[in-house]
């Protein structure tokens, strides 16, 4: 992996946390997110899980700035650094990555060159980073390309056009590697991998909050797939708010009996 | 020092309409007064000690010209002030073959642009168009001695004019339209091409044409002759500075495709704001020839243009990219035409424009099969992107299908960028303009790709140029 991060020279960075504090979001006039309230450390591996329209993925829309939904109330924030109004582009630059659960396909962009400039734009905000030549970049790439396992000629390609579903997480993952955030939050990052590429996806997550320091939100609906991964806490969503947080154990229990007990009265 | 000034000046090469490489001052030594009439072409026919029969050609056109009303179709030309333009323009200096011999004011322009540099590396020979006039010319020694041609048109007049003769007006007579008949009267400048057969020439030729004074119309004529089973790139860039009143460019290109030979002929056009682009361009492909346009329009006013290419031999192949970009108070009214007129011919049309800030597009193209031309395929694909809602773009394709056993396609869409694309790109650290660039530069990729690297470069960048600042 690539060392060239500063880490040692700004240790208190290191230990700042991703704080989301009473978090409430509207899509259109509909109130989805109702107070939530979670915070991320560095190198920890939170699970979100909930049944279908709980609000998962309105709420890592909103962390991110998605126009189509509005914070009408609560805080966002790294540290001391709140970005609850931030354009969508300054939340990456602090060190933030949504990985999507339908990635959009761009045409004729290739991710090889698509990953070197939003390398290099983040990097701009990362003291004691360089700007990557393509020679430079190429051998990140590479390196990355072999932790997820892909074929070289991956770089090559078309941003998620004609994409498969296992393909286009795959590549969410490799744009993680790359950009080495310091918080990732990763939508359905499971559906679509196949028994194999699931482990290698299960292993890079562990290893990149382990060496790297990454925190990690991994949302699911499919308690099982996560068994590789050992969590620092599972928190259930249900009608837009948190409504169970545990560790493994609640895992387990929604493994044996649904969400309905465990969220019933809410749904 | 050399390989210094290569450097900095190919940075401003096809982007010099936003680092606007200024109008140098600079003398001529014959300019005809403004506006047109049987005095200013006999007095350009004068100065070029041309021969009767050309002459005669001019005239003959002059009176074609003024029977022609101009196209009630396409852009709007109602503004053009015709008898305002100097219809000839001698640069001071007479030709060079060597780079240092050229004055010192038009070499600082084209310093600037840096056309010459391009020449040392990457092409097999190149020409440079100042006002009406060719000021420089050169071809490598290996080509000459393989009986290669490679003059500007009146120098090729002067030294073939048998070959001249022949070809001149074969394929696009002065009767064919308004402005082939202006360019036939008042013509000047341009390239002669010919390619003797077997011969490949590896490396593109260049030319580049350069418009520095006000209120002038040029009006190259290029030839290009590819002989049985040849092969040539040909290369044309073309740049102005930006005054208040308007010019006017109106040039009339050649080309003959003899049997096997293969033609790729390149624009890429950034004439500045107020230039009127109003070019005919027709190829003629014979047995097993291969005919491609790549024609980018970037810059200009108005632009219209529509390269085209005559499929005249059994199995011969034609191509046309053709690549718009409307900005503000621009109309790019461009595509391309194919005429099968053998069997086992095929050709594609694929055509993207790119409009924005209130700029206007139009793809208007002609596919033809005659009866007869049995087994004919063709192709054609528009895709029009528009970036905001006062931007527009038209569609006005024609299909002429004369013969029962072709196979035809055609598909056309428009799309914006999206939302979801924008917000995508920007989760990963892009500022809306950059993504905005990036998604613009996908879009105009397949293009873009057939490009010689460095104006592939150079396309993209002026593209990002475009874009920059502009958005939201």
């Amino acid at each position: 992996m690539n060392k060239k991060t500063t880490k040692k020279k700004s240790a208190p960075r290191d230990e700042e946390c991703f704080s989301v504090t009473d978090l409430h979001v509207s899509v259109g006039d509909t109130p989805i997110i109702r107070g939530v309230t979670f915070a991320l450390r560095p190198g920890q591996i939170h699970i979100l899980m909930g049944p279908n329209g709980s609000g998962k993925s309105t709420l890592l829309n909103a962390i991110f700035g998605n126009p189509h939904c509005t914070i009408t109330s609560g805080t966002l924030t790294i540290g001391k650094k709140d970005f609850t109004t931030a354009p969508v582009h300054e939340r990456a630059r602090a060190g933030l990555f949504l990985g999507f659960q339908e990635p959009a396909e761009i045409p004729g962009v290739t991710i090889g060159s698509f990953l070197r400039t939003a390398k290099n734009t983040i990097n701009e905000g990362v003291p004691g980073t360089e700007h990557l030549t393509p020679m430079a970049f190429a051998g990140i790439l590479k390196r990355s390309l072999q932790t997820l396992d892909l074929d070289e000629r991956f770089g090559g390609r078309s941003l998620n056009d004609g994409f498969s579903g296992g393909e286009k997480k795959k590549n969410e993952l490799l744009q993680m590697v790359v950009l080495q955030p310091r918080f990732a939050l990763l939508d359905e990052f499971d559906s679509g991998l196949d028994v194999d590429a699931l482990k290698v996806a299960v292993s890079v997550i562990m290893k990149t909050a382990a060496k790297e320091k990454t925190g990690f939100l991994l949302v699911s609906h499919n308690p099982r797939i996560l068994k590789g991964l050992t969590p620092s806490g599972v928190h259930v969503m249900a009608g837009g708010r948190i409504v169970r947080t545990g560790g493994s154990d609640v895992l387990k229990e929604i493994d044996k009996h649904g969400y309905e007990r465990l969220v019933g009265g809410i749904l | 020092m050399k390989e210094k000034r290569t450097k900095q000046s190919s940075r401003s090469f096809y982007t010099a309409r936003r680092q606007e490489v200024a109008a140098v001052p600079t003398a001529h030594t014959f300019r005809t007064q403004a506006g047109l009439s049987k005095e200013v072409i006999t007095g350009i026919s004068e100065q070029k000690g041309e021969p009767a029969w050309m002459r005669d050609i001019r005239l003959a056109a002059y009176d074609i010209y003024r029977s022609k009303p101009l196209p009630a179709w396409g852009a709007d030309l109602s503004t053009i002030d015709f008898d305002s333009i100097h219809y000839y323009v001698r640069p001071k200096g007479s030709m060079s073959r060597s780079w240092d011999d050229v004055p010192e004011k038009i070499k600082t322009t084209f310093d600037k642009l840096g056309v010459p540099q391009a020449e040392q590396k990457l092409l097999a020979g190149s020409g440079a168009q100042f006002e009406s006039e060719v000021i420089y010319h050169s071809l490598h020694e290996s080509l000459k001695k393989k009986g290669v041609i490679f003059e500007s048109m009146d120098e090729g007049l002067r030294k073939y004019p048998d070959l001249v003769k022949e070809y001149f007006g074969n394929i696009i007579p002065a009767t064919d339209n308004t402005f082939s008949a202006l360019n036939t009267a008042v013509w000047s400048g341009g390239s002669f091409i010919y390619v003797p057969p077997g011969v490949h020439i590896d490396l593109p030729l260049q030319a580049y044409f350069r418009i520095n004074s006000e209120n002038m119309g040029q009006f190259e004529r290029t030839l290009i002759i590819a002989d049985e089973g040849s092969s040539v790139h040909y290369v044309e860039g073309c740049s102005a500075p930006t005054y208040s009143s308007d010019s006017l460019h109106s040039a009339v290109v050649e080309i003959f495709v003899k049997r096997g030979a293969r033609v790729q002929y390149t624009t890429i056009q950034n004439w500045s704001s107020n230039v009127y682009n109003l070019v005919t361009k027709r190829a003629i492909a014979y047995n097993d020839a291969e005919m491609f346009w790549l024609d980018c329009n970037i810059g200009s006013k108005v632009t219209m243009k529509y390269p085209s290419i005559i499929l005249r031999g059994n199995g011969a192949r034609g191509e046309i990219l053709s690549f718009a970009y409307a900005g503000k108070d621009q109309h790019q009214d461009a595509g391309g035409k194919v005429i099968h007129c053998a069997p086992n011919t095929s050709s594609k049309i694929t055509a993207r424009s790119i409009s924005k800030d209130g700029g206007r597009s139009s793809y208007r193209g002609l596919v033809k099969v005659i009866k007869g031309a049995k087994n004919a395929k063709t192709k054609v694909v528009c895709e029009a992107l528009l970036l905001d809602p006062a931007s527009r773009s038209d569609t006005y394709p024609t299909m002429d299908i004369a013969e029962q056993d072709v196979s035809v396609s055609h598909e056309a869409s428009v799309s914006s960028i999206s939302e979801e694309a924008l917000f995508y790109l920007m989760s990963r650290g892009l500022s809306e303009d950059e993504a905005t660039s990036l998604i613009v530069n996908g879009f105009a990729s397949p293009i873009v790709r057939k490009l010689p690297m460095e104006y592939a470069i150079e396309l993209n960048r002026l593209l990002a140029l475009e874009m920059s600042g502009s958005i939201g």
